[in-house]
């Protein structure tokens, strides 16, 4: 699948030429971040490791950079936490007196240049510690990884500590982004071995037609006619929220259905823009193994073609495939923020909607830092797919 | 394109279906949006108003208010926005015959008896009307001019920066590019631009919140892929005998990079603009469904959309707006993907 690639073309063509439609990551999802495309300059003049750790020298300044520019935005931007009252409805922080209001500003350190913030800011990441959170008013961490069900902690089993995992914002959204990676692993697979085995035949054309439409289907729109036909008209799954009334009286397996019913609309449009990607990327990988000498070996034993297919050339397409999971890490994660926000799904994107609005600056920050450290590591995964599968990296 | 090359790749984009409606339907929308004032408006295209003539709604393409002066029809519609509209119940025995634009609703004007007002064609509500009273069909086709302004502006200015940028890389090459480029380009790639555009446009003061700043940020955000593309291909193109030949004969630097290798880098880069269109139209419906972009009342597809996740009940606020993203983006793409294959057969044969 790494077909011939002129030296000077960008690894994004490399990666997509396994099969029309061109399908751009990046777009599904909205992230405008370079999901699939190789930062930097291309490897062709050194090693795998040689390239490897300059590009992992990269990460902390890009890091340093990324969160002092997030940072100065935020600062830079008229109005704070404590100014914000108007727009959530405190009148009595409006009403503050002038002293008060300066007060708070210094308890918050936020009387301080923007850059003496940032500072601050940085020592304290550097020690896990990423401030408390103004509206919450508790440790960002503990907002992220333990939030509203705290009378969980005290139990000390496996269930109770998966229970308390779900109940925390971050616990949320994997569970959300797990059960959307599974979905479209369960369906983009068979789909695109269907369409490599019968190359050009009609199931190839129709789903690769089909699934090009459905990539191009907004997300936050699949979501809204979802809620519309399916939760409001025909009233089969609800769509708000991750929990049902009186959740906590429930059955494990109970609470297990509910969890999956509340999950199903927000999986379901998290995951179908992926489909078509993994599904093409599928197609061609399984096509570029076809032709190899052990395939037709298998059938020449006679096994069955079925079995040809999925024990023999998927299982050994699979590995370039693996790294592509690892490309939607980004994409998942701000796909989550719109996702989460129309379903009131209680994770980390909704949160990070909410904090923006209240100018909650500590969780601002850990959540650009968290989307940050995605990207680094979906591009690090795309260099480090690249340089082992490019044959003139390796015989360099 | 009017060599024999040229010809063959047009007919190479005419054979592929999908590219052809792609590109219909966006010189369609292009129309619409064009045309706007005359498509959905509460002026009349034709009035016959107190023994005169009157073009109302043409007004709206031309400045003809600077050189004419306020028309008689306009005013009084300012004052009384459905005063057209009411003729039936209460005539006004100065009008003549009028001729009102097929959706005769301004995006703006409300109208208290249509709050929520489903689909009918009987109303001429035929998108139905949202919270405010405000007809949807009527929003949607003014708010086409926001999505095709911020997605070809927004491209626009990314394509100048990225071109500037990876062009100066890919020529200069040496330290420039190694070390300061390169770099730059690698580190801004990097960036969480989703996280980093809703949290600009959030902590923007809403009076500053139009499709100008969207589209400027939009653009100092999303370069790096241009850059890339323009570096790549400048790289390529400075060996070639042409650009040689050219320097041969003395021409300058800048004169080589814009007159000789810009030209034959173009391609490229326009397919690749293509779908950072669609990207970006995606991109701006998506903030304003957010309710971070595009600021009501000013419509936009995406503002237009983010009513139904406050009334559910009201599908037609969902369905329509959500319909039109979805017909352009795939367009975009299509077009993009047509010239790309067009361009490069070794593509369409995969």
């Amino acid at each position: 699948m790494w077909v011939s690639v002129s030296p000077s073309q960008p690894l994004a063509d490399s990666l997509i030429i396994s099969g029309p439609p061109i399908l751009r990551l990046s777009e599904t999802f909205l992230t405008g971040s370079p999901a699939l495309r190789l930062s930097g300059s291309l490897p062709t003049r050194c090693g795998v490791l040689n390239y490897l750790v300059r590009r992992l020298a990269l990460i902390l300044p890009t890091l340093l950079l990324i969160t002092a520019v997030v940072f100065a935005v935020v600062k830079l931007a008229p109005g704070n936490p404590f100014s914000m009252g108007q727009a959530s409805g405190e009148a009595a922080v409006k009403q503050m007196n002038p002293q008060d209001y300066e007060a708070l500003l210094r308890r918050y350190g936020l009387d301080r240049p923007w850059y003496v913030q940032y500072g601050r800011w940085l020592e304290g990441a550097a020690t896990g510690d990423f401030g408390d959170s103004f509206s919450e008013r508790r440790p960002v961490g503990e907002v992220f990884f333990n939030a509203p069900l705290r009378a969980l902690e005290e139990k000390s089993s496996a269930g109770a500590a998966l229970d308390q995992l779900l109940s925390s914002k971050f616990g949320a959204t994997l569970f959300l982004n797990l059960l959307s990676l599974l979905l479209m692993a369960a369906v983009a697979l068979p789909i695109g071995v269907r369409a490599a085995a019968k190359r050009g035949g009609w199931f190839d054309r129709v789903s690769g037609a089909l699934l090009y439409a459905l990539y191009s289907l907004p997300n936050y729109w699949v979501a809204v006619l979802l809620i519309l036909l399916v939760g409001v008209k025909l009233q089969w799954l609800p769509f708000i929220g991750m929990r049902s009334d009186g959740f906590e009286t429930l059955s494990t397996a109970g609470k297990a259905l509910d969890l999956l019913k509340h999950a199903a609309l927000p999986a379901l449009c998290l995951s179908y823009g992926g489909l078509a990607f993994i599904s093409r990327f599928a197609r061609g990988a399984v096509l570029d193994v076809l032709g190899q000498d052990y395939i037709r070996t298998a059938r020449a034993k006679g096994l069955d073609e079925r079995r040809v297919l999925y024990r023999h050339a998927l299982r050994n397409a699979l590995i370039p495939l693996l790294t592509l999971f690892g490309l939607m890490l980004p994409a998942l994660i701000s796909g989550s923020v719109i996702i989460e926000q129309t379903f009131s799904w209680p994770g980390l994107g909704q949160m990070y909607v909410k904090a923006i609005y209240t100018r909650d600056y500590p969780l601002i920050m850990a959540e650009s830092l968290l989307g940050a450290l995605a990207v680094l590591a979906s591009n690090l995964v795309t260099d480090v797919a690249y340089a082992f599968a490019d044959p003139r990296v390796r015989l360099e | 394109m009017a060599t024999a090359a040229g010809k063959k790749v047009w007919q190479r984009i005419l054979h592929r279906r999908g590219a052809v409606a792609g590109g219909v339907f966006l010189a369609g929308l292009v129309l619409v949006a064009y045309l706007a004032p005359l498509l959905a408006n509460n002026e009349p295209l034709y009035i016959r108003y107190d023994g005169k003539a009157h073009f109302t709604a043409f007004r709206g393409l031309f400045p003809f208010d600077k050189l004419l002066g306020p028309d008689a029809v306009a005013l009084k519609l300012q004052q009384d926005p459905d005063w057209l509209l009411g003729l039936s119940t209460l005539p006004d025995p100065k009008v003549g015959r009028v001729i009102l634009p097929p959706v005769p609703y301004a995006p703006l004007q409300q109208r208290l008896d249509d709050v929520n007002a489903a689909p009918s064609a009987a109303t001429k509500h035929y998108f139905g009307c949202d919270d405010n009273g405000r007809d949807v069909l009527s929003r949607m086709v003014h708010g086409a001019r926001v999505s095709l302004l911020v997605g070809l502006l927004a491209v626009g200015l990314s394509g100048l920066i990225g071109v500037a940028i990876g062009a100066l890389a890919g020529f200069a090459g040496g330290w420039l590019d190694t070390l300061v480029l390169s770099r730059l380009i690698e580190v801004m790639a990097c960036f969480p631009t989703f996280f980093l555009i809703l949290t600009v446009v959030a902590v923007m003061d809403p009076k500053y919140l139009n499709i100008w700043t969207i589209t400027v940020i939009i653009a100092v955000t999303s370069w790096t892929g241009m850059a890339r593309y323009a570096r790549a291909e400048f790289m390529r193109l400075k060996g070639s005998d042409f650009v040689s030949a050219a320097r041969a004969l003395g021409a300058s630097p800048c004169r080589l990079a814009l007159r000789h290798i810009l030209p034959n880098a173009l391609t490229p880069l326009l397919v690749n603009a293509s779908f950072e269109v669609a990207g970006a139209v995606l991109f701006e419906a998506a903030i304003s469904f957010l309710g971070v972009g595009v600021q009501p009342p000013d419509p936009s597809w995406g503002n237009i959309l983010n009513l139904v996740t406050r009334y559910w009940e009201e599908w037609w606020l969902g369905l329509f707006p959500g319909a039109a993203i979805f017909l352009t983006v795939l367009s975009y793409n299509l077009v993009g993907e047509g010239v790309r294959d067009a361009l490069d057969p070794r593509h369409a044969t995969q």
